[in-house]
């Protein structure tokens, strides 16, 4: 699913962004990325999402290398995956259902495919009561699920939340994370980032990449 | 296709958010290329109907040979003879003095009453020849060394002179096509350039979202065609409005000129401006997204 060999990130100013690391996640994992701000929590997703490149060693997602002059081959990978983006990225004044369908529409799904993927997804994530409203009209926590829903509406192979429990309170926040575990079941791969690692103490199972200052501490727990 | 098919509700919904979000810049830029469309359409017919009065006046254009009086009718006939040889010469008949006085007539009208206070008819006969105009140097050329013959009238300086100002026409309309193509270019550009600026964020998520460039560009190239391709729409039908009084104005002022039927003309003129401008829409915002990616 992802496999890095001597991968290094560094910004030309000489910053260490990730500092050189080796793993591996294979398919249907649950991946907790913790570690305070700065610790290259986002570098790492970046670099999952092609929107940032190795400056050294060699990364594949999906079965592709993630290289500068591969953005055709990046575009297709970030069709099998569905981000949930920390700020949302919803598109203001659309519905709900719109915001969802948007994230299928250039698939090679017939439209009555994608509405129905689209409605089953906003159920699934508690909002099928909202799914004609705006989205401007929903609260931080409502948005998050509709974030959710666009990114599972597609079944995607892997699943990237990055800070999905962000300025949530923690009975929302346990929701949110449960509900983000839940994909595995599909044998869908999800990779979470949070920095409230209290949230995730007690998880039985899962990859845990511990971050600080471009460094990863890796622990599987099974 | 029928990834086009499927989404077109949402590429015209696009296209209306893209519009509105920069309504101000979007309708100054409608405006403006409608002015520019109008006045290259302006000045395409006015090359066209110089060009076409042109014509009619080269079909039309006769040589007056003046022969010298006396002339018995055998030399007459000699003179005839030698004059429907020369190279470029079409037709040619006689005109005699009664018939050069009474076209006289015609032309003065009213003025006419100057005729009669001559006591004998003051016109000689003289042969009209229509000719080929492209050989008229040479044609004059050889009047002038036929024997017998004392005067060839030509009105060559006004024939020059139609045609210098043709010329020049032409030259505007060339000029005014390039500017006119560049402006709708640059314009166009601009507009899907600010589009682009204005909904980067919402670019930037659909590339996130591993959405392929057509998906994201198509809706900022068929906002561009329809910009442009309205402009010269509505260029055209006030155009169609104004152009019924264009040729009455010229060929009216100008008494030598006739009127020309511009229907024919303006409706091409209409169609082939609007496909131009869709074409240039095409191009121009081709090229604006190019300018403005948005990475990553």
């Amino acid at each position: 699913m992802i496999v890095a060999n001597n991968v290094g990130l560094f910004y030309p100013d000489g910053t260490e962004a990730l500092k050189t690391f080796d793993f591996h996640i294979e398919k249907g994992e649950l991946v907790f990325i913790t570690g305070p701000s700065g610790s290259g929590k986002t570098s790492l997703l970046k670099l999952i999402t092609g929107m940032e490149f190795p400056t050294q060693g060699m990364f594949r997602v999906l079965g592709e290398n993630i290289e500068p002059d591969n953005s055709d081959k990046i575009q297709r990978i970030r069709r099998m995956m569905g981000p949930v983006f920390q700020e949302f990225r919803l598109l203001e004044g659309r519905t709900v259902l719109e915001n969802v369908m948007l994230g299928m529409r250039f698939l090679d799904l017939p439209l009555h495919v994608i509405k129905n993927n689209a409605m089953e997804s906003i159920e699934r994530v508690g909002l099928g009561h909202k799914l004609k409203h705006t989205v401007d009209r929903l609260s931080w926590g409502e948005c998050q699920r509709v974030s959710i829903a666009r990114a599972v509406a597609r079944k995607p192979v892997l699943i990237i939340a990055d800070e999905p429990t962000g300025n949530l309170d923690k009975e929302n926040a346990i929701n949110i994370l449960d509900l983000l575990t839940s994909f595995t079941d599909t044998d869908t791969t999800v990779i979470i980032t949070t920095h409230a690692t209290h949230l995730i103490e007690d998880k039985q199972s899962g990859v845990f990449i511990k971050m600080n200052a471009g460094e990863m501490l890796i622990e599987r727990r099974i | 296709m029928s990834k086009f098919i499927k989404n077109s509700g949402y590429f015209l919904r696009e296209i209306k958010t893209i519009f509105m979000l920069n309504k101000v810049s979007s309708m100054l830029s409608l405006v403006s290329l409608t002015m520019i469309f109008f006045i290259l359409m302006l000045t395409v017919s006015g090359w066209w109907m110089s060009t076409r009065w042109m014509e009619l006046i080269k079909d039309e254009a006769e040589i007056s040979v003046y022969y010298v009086s006396g002339l018995n009718p055998y030399a007459l006939d000699e003179l005839r003879d030698t004059l429907g040889k020369i190279e470029g010469v079409n037709a040619m008949r006689l005109v005699d003095a009664e018939e050069a006085y009474n076209d006289m007539e015609k032309i003065l009208g009213s003025d006419a009453k100057v005729l009669e206070s001559f006591t004998e008819n003051p016109f000689d006969p003289y042969f009209e020849l229509s000719f080929d105009f492209e050989n008229r140097l040479n044609v004059v050329s050889k009047l002038n060394g036929v024997k017998n013959v004392s005067f060839v009238r030509d009105n060559q300086d006004v024939l020059n002179q139609l045609e210098n100002i043709i010329d020049f026409i032409e030259i505007i309309g060339i000029v005014v096509g390039i500017s006119v193509t560049i402006t709708t270019f640059i314009i166009t550009s601009h507009i899907i350039r600010e589009g682009i600026h204005s909904n980067r964020e919402h670019i930037r998520t659909l590339r996130l979202l591993g959405a392929p460039s057509w998906f994201i560009n198509f809706p900022f190239v068929v906002e561009g065609v329809l910009i442009a391709g309205f402009s010269a729409f509505i260029a055209g039908l006030s155009f169609n409005v104004f152009s019924g009084s264009l040729s009455n104005a010229f060929g009216g002022t100008v008494q030598f000129l006739p009127v020309l039927d511009v229907t024919s003309m303006t409706l091409m003129l209409w169609a082939s401006m609007t496909l131009l401008a869709v074409a240039l829409g095409v191009i121009a915002s081709a090229f604006g997204l190019k300018l403005v990616s948005v990475k990553k």
